[in-house]
């Protein structure tokens, strides 16, 4: 169809969306802390986290309806502090799909062509266009309560990209919608961004949808961005303790340092000793360690700098994989995932946990930076009231 | 045998109360008809059939005049009472200020107030205003009680509304302006449209309220009918009320047969 190509976009990204240091207050609740993010063109960014992390407030703002309490929001290099949103070039699908019930889904459709005054035949063309795209032909005249949920997510959609915005923003808008048309969907999306072009900024609370959908992934939790990548980034290498958990599944411990060596960190826990890579720890730092169900292994006798003995309690088919469940010493469940063809370790046996040292995330707590830095601020004025809250040595200084 | 017999009992009984409740709803609206068409000057015996009385309702410029001055004062009213009872509740249902709640039992005291203090504290004001009494006075009273009606309706309709709906319109493009006028009334209009109704009926036939704040130069239908009690009701003034019968009842059936329309396309 299309005479030329376009050449592949090798050269840098632009950013269409910048948005720094942004902090929302509602009365005296915190909802967006400190907030930076910059959102490219043509990207597909989903804003992941659960509810109430203020990824839905973090999208209104964006989109104009609440306005950040400090920090600035600049959409294609024009900051729109004072922009309403119907200035704002940017367009959403609500949740809720918000059709309006008055209209047929062509005028739903035309409704905002029609607000910039665009001419009766143009609009013709583009709603049914837009109708033909998202496989609504012959939808025209009837009524969004003449529709099932999955059409009037469509309208929603083609209603929002009929005014060719050069942002979509989509507040979780695959929610109400069963499993299978959310995986079909999910395909859907996809393809019509690709094919459309423009940058897509996708709120879900859904790991799996963030992951098969988006180029990148912004991860929220309680107001703060936790952490931002490529989804393979944020599987594989989670930057917090709340991503690795939220993010598929994983088995984590919390572990202390014991010492440094050769490339590998050795490192206790209550359960047992373990290893993990090496990454300029100081001895007795507080490190989480975060390992795959897929990546974790167990065996009938000990592996060299492993002591994570347990029984197994189940051993679960899941037709494509076989999921065994081993009880630790303290209690801690550990899923381990193997290929159906691989024998599954007997319920009730003794195995010992383990893995390779490139599959174990180290995930900084930062408690030792908490720590250094209060040393650092200087106690002296509380070592004579409390000194025995406090380290010998600090009596002196 | 017995159930059938039972059975026979029950819809006898049925149907006699049903009966029963028709003739005490309706027999007393025929007689006004039936009188209309009496020769007699007297409403206690049917002498003849005549449709004189009709001519002489348009002759009677008394008559005429006071009906005329009804429906004016209706329609203001309600043109009054839609507009702020309707931005009211669109008020009361979008923000949340300070005395919300005061301000909505506030609304409900108009509606249980008796009319007649309600009356006498309208022309004790309009008396300290000095609004001389007359047809403005009374479109105002009019106003007054019918403004909680439509507040109540309105919001009625706005209770299941979703807000993103007006957010979808301003994010497509639509001011303010645009939203409300373009997505926000059409969809409560209904209400607006019951509550116009029902404020407009009130108006018609409310008679203490207009008995206490108007003047001589503007007498309503239902104070001309008061007046003329007191010398015998002459029938020409059943015959304007049959006609005014026949207009509610033909009004009664478009609405209902819209409504029922509506109500059948909303369901496919």
């Amino acid at each position: 169809m299309e005479k030329e190509k376009e050449p592949p976009a090798t050269e840098q990204p632009k950013p269409i969306v910048e948005i720094s240091g942004v902090n929302k207050f509602y009365g005296s609740n915190h909802v967006v802390k400190d907030l930076s993010l910059v959102i490219y063109e043509k990207e597909f960014l989903s804003i992941l986290g659960p509810s109430g992390c203020g990824k839905t407030t973090l999208l209104r703002m964006i989109a104009g309806f609440e306005r950040q309490s400090t920090g600035t929001i600049i959409v294609e290099g024009e900051n729109v502090e004072n922009k309403e949103p119907f200035e704002r070039n940017i367009n959403t699908v609500f949740q809720s799909y918000a059709l309006f019930p008055h209209m047929s889904i062509y005028d739903n459709i035309a409704y905002g062509l029609r607000m910039k005054k665009v001419p009766k035949k143009e609009i013709k063309d583009r709603v049914n266009k837009a109708l033909v795209m998202v496989r609504l032909e012959g939808f025209g005249q009837r009524y969004p309560s003449q529709l099932s949920g999955g059409q009037k997510q469509r309208v929603a959609i083609a209603r929002a990209i009929i005014n060719n915005p050069r942002v979509l923003l989509l507040d979780e808008p695959l929610g109400a919608l069963d499993m299978k048309l959310r995986k079909q969907m999910q395909i859907e999306l996809k393809n019509l961004q690709r094919k459309l072009g423009i940058t897509f900024v996708y709120v879900t609370h859904d790991q799996e949808e963030a992951l098969t959908m988006s180029d990148r992934i912004a991860v929220m939790n309680v107001g703060n961005l936790d952490q931002c990548g490529k989804p393979e980034d944020v599987y594989d290498r989670p930057a917090t303790k709340f991503i690795a958990d939220f993010i598929g599944e994983t088995n984590l411990f919390e572990t202390v340092v014991e010492e440094e060596k050769g490339g590998v960190a050795y490192l206790y826990c209550e359960a047992g000793d373990m290893m993990g890579k090496s990454e300029g720890f100081d001895p007795n730092e507080i490190v989480y360690v975060s390992v795959r169900p897929e990546k974790t292994k167990c065996s009938v006798k000990p592996v060299e700098n492993f002591s994570l003995g347990g029984i197994v309690r189940e051993s679960i088919y899941l037709g494509n994989i076989v999921k065994t469940i081993i009880n630790l010493t303290n209690g801690q469940a550990i899923k381990i995932n193997t290929s159906v063809d691989q024998p599954a370790p007997p319920v009730g046996s003794i195995r010992y946990v383990y893995w390779d040292i490139k599959d174990a995330v180290m995930i900084y707590t930062h408690a030792n930076d908490i720590i250094n830095q209060i040393e650092s601020v200087g106690l002296n004025s509380f070592n004579a009231a409390i000194p025995e809250l406090l380290p010998k040595e600090g009596e002196n200084g | 045998m017995k159930n059938k017999k039972k059975f026979n009992l029950e819809t006898l009984s049925a149907r006699f109360f049903s009966a029963f409740v028709y003739v005490f709803l309706y027999a007393p609206i025929l007689i006004v008809i039936l009188f209309s068409f009496n020769t007699s000057r007297r409403n206690i015996t049917f002498e003849g059939f005549t449709v004189s009385w009709y001519g002489e309702m348009v002759r009677n410029s008394g008559l005429l005049e006071s009906f005329v001055n009804t429906l004016v004062v209706a329609s203001c009213s309600t043109a009054i009472a839609v507009v702020i009872g309707t931005l009211t509740a669109i008020a009361m249902f979008r923000y949340k200020f300070k005395g919300k709640g005061v301000i909505d039992s506030l609304l409900y005291i108009p509606v249980v107030i008796p009319e007649i203090v309600l009356g006498i504290s309208l022309l004790a004001s309009f008396a300290i205003a000095s609004v001389p009494l007359g047809r403005i006075s009374l479109v105002i009273a009019h106003a007054t009680f019918s403004i909680p009606f439509v507040v109540f309706t309105v919001r009625a309709r706005l209770s299941g509304y979703d807000r993103s709906i007006e957010e979808a319109a301003m994010d497509l493009g639509a001011n303010r302006i645009q939203v409300l006028t373009g997505i926000t009334i059409p969809i409560i209009f209904p209400g607006i449209v019951s509550g116009a109704v029902l404020a407009f009926t009130l108006s018609i036939d409310d008679f203490i309220i207009s008995f206490f704040t108007t003047g001589a130069s503007s007498i309503t239908f239902p104070l001309k009918v008061m007046e003329s009690v007191r010398s015998g009701i002459r029938p020409d003034v059943y015959a304007l009320s049959s006609i005014i019968m026949l207009a509610t009842f033909i009004i009664v059936i478009i609405s209902q047969s819209a409504a029922y329309r509506s109500k059948k396309s909303g369901k496919d």
